[in-house]
């Protein structure tokens, strides 16, 4: 790999893990309670 | 490497790794299916479907988390080598994978007779300003459309029509598929799912494969800093020929940071850059196997005299020049146009 895809990829790394983290952080925190959870199927949503 | 085009390059190598991947896929699937379907039945034909989009999503996001490895892997441990050989097919029949997944959601809605349902979905547009309740399908499917994007530009005709280069910065792409698919199921099935496993998951991989990358580019920051000159005009000392190992070389980094590989063939010694013509892998971790310099990568050979490749091939390496000064072996961070003879005989 040249210097400069090196240099590129220790930087893009802990930015993308920590925004990944954070999104997937957030969305356990939350989420819904159980008995508001969807039953465990893809939605179906109606046609706008 | 090849002197005319050629859909796939196959040998026995490639095909044993593609015959490992093709049955690990099927096992993962077929195990998936067996044990969901013992532990709770399937009572319709929804229900089915489900699993099976279950399984090859689960499938395709481990994939994707142990190609994410592989390249770190063999940064930090040279017998993961053999794994990196043929991550294209890896990545090309992940991409399938993850088709196949798709396949099976709308296999899913029009077995409700609810196709419109999944553009409608998709196109409500106030929930793209929410995060729970986010259309998480359009993560997925922005992140199968990257997949598509890398599975049809791996060939090597793509490789050399953009220059490895750019090649490398396309395929970096997938980092944020990856990111993407974690999203897709964080505000998907995470949302429904309430079993500890999920996020679990979700954050084993993610945690395990930045580690990794992390570990593998700090070990090789040390590489990336430039070796003093501690010769006349420049050179660089690398040491005693004995110093660098038979059919093996020493990495030495010029002042712009590129690296450059001395290498030595019993009495021969020369020195090319590190960047393979290919996909400029890491030439000096690489070894001269029948008098060739051979990447570890992908096995492109280069001979060390002139850094090129014997014929019918065709590339060409910047070689540098070398000496011998008081017993110690000297480079000139200064390329020479590739294929020239720089190499030098040494007592």
């Amino acid at each position: 790999m040249t210097r400069t895809h090196r240099s590129l990829h220790r930087a893009v790394w802990p930015i993308l893990a920590m925004l990944v983290a954070l999104g997937v952080l957030l969305a356990l925190w939350l989420r819904p309670p159980p008995d508001h959870a969807a039953v465990s199927t893809p939605r179906l949503e109606q046609p706008a | 490497m090849s002197v005319g085009f050629r859909a796939v390059q196959w040998n026995r190598d490639k095909l044993i790794y593609d015959a490992i991947l093709l049955v690990g896929v099927a096992v993962y699937i077929a195990g998936y299916m067996l044990i969901a379907w013992r532990s709770d039945p399937p009572k319709t034909l929804p229900d089915e479907i489900d699993l099976w989009i279950r399984a090859t999503g689960s499938c395709a996001f481990l994939m994707l988390t142990i190609i994410l490895s592989i390249g770190p892997l063999a940064r930090l441990d040279r017998r993961f080598l053999k794994a990196l050989y043929n991550r294209r097919h890896f990545g090309v029949l992940t991409f399938l994978v993850a088709l196949v997944h798709f396949g099976f959601l709308l296999d899913w809605y029009v077995s409700l007779n609810a196709l419109p349902n999944l553009a409608a979905e998709l196109t409500k547009w106030p929930d793209y300003l929410k995060f729970i309740g986010f259309p998480f399908k359009a993560l997925g499917l922005a992140a199968l459309l990257i997949l598509f994007l890398l599975a049809s530009t791996s060939h090597d005709f793509w490789l050399m029509f953009l220059t490895p280069r750019v090649w490398k910065f396309l395929h970096m792409a997938l980092y944020a598929a990856y990111g993407l698919v974690i999203m897709h199921v964080a505000l998907g099935h995470m949302q429904d799912d309430r079993s500890p496993l999920v996020p679990l998951a979700l954050f084993g991989a993610l945690g395990l494969v930045t580690a990794l990358h992390l570990v593998a580019g700090w070990r090789e920051r040390k590489g990336d800093l430039p070796d003093r000159p501690t010769a006349a005009a420049g050179w660089l000392t690398v040491g005693a020929p004995a110093s660098i190992p038979d059919k093996g070389a020493r990495i030495v980094t010029a002042p712009d940071g590129e690296r450059i590989a001395v290498f030595r063939d019993g009495a021969q010694v020369g020195a090319v850059t590190n960047l393979c013509a290919h996909q400029n892998g890491p030439l000096g971790e690489g070894r001269i196997i029948d008098g060739c310099i051979t990447c570890p990568w992908h096995g492109y050979q280069y001979r060390l005299a002139d850094g090129c490749a014997p014929p019918p091939f065709t590339e060409k390496l910047a070689t540098f020049r070398v000496r011998v000064q008081d017993g110690l072996i000297e480079v000139d961070p200064t390329p020479l146009a590739p294929g020239t003879p720089a190499a030098i005989l040494v007592a």
